[in-house]
């Protein structure tokens, strides 16, 4: 069984949080940070690439949540997997340790 | 063992270099203690007289007791006593050991501390070979002086005429400046200093120690007991230079980095801890909240805690690097080895950005700031620290030209960076026993004989002209003065005379006599040339403690002008020849030549108009001015200059070559006959060796071309 698989497996126990807008995204934040905070390097994994971490942890976006978050924040439109992949699977110890404090810089509602 | 003994900074120089700082500096009794030297000194204690010492050899014992021992090896020794009754008594030869020479700093009241050995108290030991012991039983055999007393006598005057010697300085200055940090630039200034031996049994494993304190806070650490060993690891010359951590740390370390920071080295007080007060510096876009260094085997470890933020983002973490130090061919290198930073990374919101804004940044940054840290410790170590550590003395080391020649390793330890290396001293070749001649041949009588009127022609542009001329009988006297050099004293000088280039020698007998000269060249000048012949000299001789003095008998100018050589040698007190230390007869030698024969023509100028139509023949008709030609344009003329042309002329071979000589001897006067009789004249040999040194082919041809010019318009 990959490791991937086995994420997939522990956050699927999980209840499922359906996320249908950023600001239902906000809304929860604290729950979302902290099944981050469980993932090896999460924090990190949320940089490189949080759409697949959302997946990872069972936070499933709607398709208007993902155009919201794009839209507010276009570098979401262009990542790539490969890196995410590489360091959920890596073993190493990272010299550089993230911290979660936030998701997304808050928007105010328009 | 300790290295640095709870000093900040330490220098080690070498027993042998110690040596050759006292060979180069030590004056002892007005004569450096250069060997082979002598010395001379009175014996007033207990006997009257004269001790003369010829010292082979020195070496230096540096001892635990802070003193130091000079043992001088000596032969061709002599002691002459005159009272109470006159003894004399050479060769001797053995050792002396002067120990308890004092080891001292001496404050210049110009903040500078020179170091200085005292022989003000030294106490003094000499140790007879077994020949000289046999020597000096010998010869006090049946006199009220024994072995010992002699001896005690000899040691007495020694010690006495040693400990007059007093304090000397030695060429290693240190600026110090007691209360006040201490730097390393722009020059070495210390808080205190110490000097203290580093002894050991063998000579080669000593060392002497200057013990720096640079930080004031650090006044009363130190105790140079713990120094058990030197750290100079060079064979030859060694020295080394040795900086604890704290030493480094303040006066290297945190000035470098406020020099990297802020571009100034004085501002240590900007820098955060451990070097200063603030609380963090931005450098390359981050923060660095602290930073220290430490030193570990082989290597400086560099650590310290950083900050940065952006935003969304606040970051911190620590970094860790080493620097190493080598030699390089050309200076002292750093390599920097950073490894990465440990970093924690606080984020309030995603952003791609954070990874460039962090991840870079403060590991190149680091990188770039500690490659600029040690890029300038290793300048002030070298540039600076090292170049000054010895300023003010040693001007005969080529320190200027550090790095890469003085210095050639360094090592790193807990207890300090050391640099190793050597300082060659250049010791000025030995002198040679010899015996010397000086003096000169003066006239003491000058009495006319004859005037008359020489009409020549000299040359066309001048024409025909009437050249007065008067003729001196000349009475002349030879005097030398006799000196002797590393040779056994006092010594008795034996004169002889040779008219045959040395072939056969007339010894010259008692203090005063005649002596005859059979078949000697013999020259007459007269106004059209000089005429040459065997004859037959007396002369009048007397010798003197101080030397010799020759005077010939001019015989209403009858005797002429002729040369011959004189030679002495010398015995010592026992009546053995004098030789040098290889067994070599010791002797000296003048070439005398009398002139009781002189034609003046200087009162119409004849030597000018010579000199005169040579340039005008010679000169190129549209050419600048004539330059001096390769023979003497004015007088006094050059004796060995004035061989040299007679030489080149006859080499010539050209038909012209008689009167050339002819008229050049009228217009040298007896300067010309002294250079054909001179000794040099006589050696066969010279002409073709004196043609290779000085006349290259191109040479020869240009005075070939003057001389056939010269010798054509004569002919004309």
């Amino acid at each position: 069984m990959t490791k991937q698989s086995q994420t997939q497996q522990k956050y699927s126990s999980r209840p499922l949080v359906k996320v249908g807008s950023f600001f239902d995204l906000m809304k929860h934040e604290k729950e979302i940070l902290a099944r981050i905070k469980r993932v090896p390097n999460g924090a990190q994994l949320f940089l490189v690439h949080p759409f697949l971490l959302f997946k990872d942890i069972g936070v499933e976006l709607s398709q208007r949540a993902k155009q919201e978050l794009q839209q507010y924040e276009p570098g979401l439109a262009a990542l790539s997997a490969a890196p995410y992949r590489a360091l959920k699977n890596s073993k190493e110890k990272q010299h550089i340790r993230f911290h979660l404090r936030g998701l997304f810089e808050r928007r105010t509602k328009s | 063992m300790s290295l640095m003994s709870g000093f900040d900074l330490l220098i080690e120089i070498s027993n042998e270099t110690i040596r050759k700082l006292l060979q180069t500096n030590l004056q002892i009794g007005g004569v450096s203690a250069n060997p082979p030297f002598e010395l001379s000194f009175p014996i007033s204690d207990g006997a009257a007289g004269t001790a003369h010492v010829i010292v082979t050899d020195l070496q230096v014992d540096l001892n635990d007791d802070d003193t130091i021992s000079l043992t001088l090896m000596f032969d061709r020794t002599s002691v002459g006593i005159t009272a109470p009754f006159p003894l004399a008594v050479c060769p001797l030869d053995g050792n002396i050991v002067i120990s308890d020479v004092k080891l001292e700093t001496i404050d210049d009241g110009n903040s500078n501390q020179q170091v200085s050995v005292d022989l003000g108290t030294a106490t003094v030991a000499i140790n007879w070979s077994a020949a000289a012991k046999q020597e000096i039983t010998k010869t006090v055999a049946g006199t009220a002086v024994t072995f010992a007393t002699f001896t005690t006598y000899a040691m007495q005057a020694l010690a006495s005429f040693v400990q007059g010697i007093g304090a000397q300085n030695v060429p290693l200055t240190f600026n110090v400046v007691s209360g006040q940090d201490g730097s390393f630039t722009p020059f070495l200034q210390l808080e205190r200093i110490e000097v203290h031996c580093i002894p050991n049994v063998e000579r080669s494993k000593q060392a002497l120690g200057i013990f720096g304190i640079l930080l004031a806070s650090n006044d009363s650490n130190g105790d140079h007991n713990q120094k058990t060993s030197t750290a100079i690891t060079a064979p030859n010359d060694g020295v080394c230079f040795s900086i604890a951590p704290v030493a480094f740390h303040s006066r290297l370390f945190c000035p470098a980095i406020a020099n990297a920071i802020t571009g100034n080295a004085a501002n240590v007080g900007q820098l955060p801890k451990t070097c200063g007060p603030s609380s963090g510096f931005d450098t390359q876009g981050v923060t660095i909240k602290s930073i220290a260094d430490s030193f570990a085997d082989g290597h400086i470890n560099i650590d310290g805690s950083v900050s940065k933020s952006g935003f969304c983002y606040d970051a911190s973490g620590t970094f860790h690097g080493k620097i190493e130090l080598s030699m390089g061919p050309s200076g002292l290198i750093p390599s920097v080895d950073m490894d990465k930073p440990d970093i924690d990374v606080s984020i309030d919101c995603w952003g791609f950005g954070v990874f460039v804004a962090v991840t870079g940044p403060i590991g190149i940054g680091l990188e770039y700031l500690i490659e600029k840290i040690a890029e300038k410790i290793a300048t002030d170590l070298a540039n600076d620290a090292l170049k000054n550590s010895l300023r003010g003395g040693i001007p005969v080391v080529p320190l200027s030209g550090f790095p890469g020649t003085s210095f050639s390793s360094v090592s790193l330890t807990t207890e300090g960076l050391t640099l190793q290396g050597s300082l060659p001293i250049f010791i000025p070749s030995a002198a040679i026993p010899t015996l010397n001649l000086n003096g000169s041949v003066i006239t003491t009588k000058s009495e006319e004989k004859e005037s008359g009127v020489y009409s020549t022609t000299v040359c066309p542009e001048i024409g025909a002209k009437d050249y007065h001329y008067s003729a001196y009988a000349q009475q002349q006297s030879a005097s030398y003065q006799l000196t002797g050099a590393l040779i056994t004293q006092p010594f008795t000088a034996h004169y002889a005379v040779s008219a045959d280039n040395g072939i056969h020698w007339q010894s010259l007998t008692g203090v005063s006599g005649t002596l005859t000269l059979k078949g000697v060249t013999t020259y007459h000048p007269t106004p059209q040339g000089f005429t040459s012949m065997q004859q037959e000299h007396s002369i009048a001789y007397s010798i003197s403690d101080t030397g010799i003095e020759l005077t010939n008998n001019p015989n209403n100018g009858e005797d002429g002008n002729y040369g011959f050589d004189l030679r002495v040698t010398a015995t010592d007190c026992n009546g053995d020849p004098v030789q040098d230390g290889t067994g070599k007869l010791v002797s000296a030698g003048a070439a005398v030549n009398f002139e009781g024969y002189r034609v003046d023509l200087s009162q119409d100028g004849y030597f000018h108009d010579f000199v005169f139509c040579k340039n005008q023949m010679t000169k190129s008709p549209s050419g600048p001015p004539p330059k001096p030609g390769p023979y003497p344009v004015s007088m006094p003329v050059d004796e060995e200059l004035l061989l040299t042309y007679v030489r080149d002329v006859l080499a010539l071979g050209i038909p012209q070559t008689d009167e050339i000589l002819r008229i050049s001897q009228i217009a040298y006067g007896n300067a010309f006959l002294r250079a054909i009789a001179s000794p040099a004249a006589q050696k066969p040999g010279s002409l073709k060796t004196r043609a290779l040194l000085t006349a290259n082919q191109q040479q020869l041809a240009k005075i070939a071309l003057e001389l056939i010019n010269f010798s054509q318009r004569l002919g004309s």
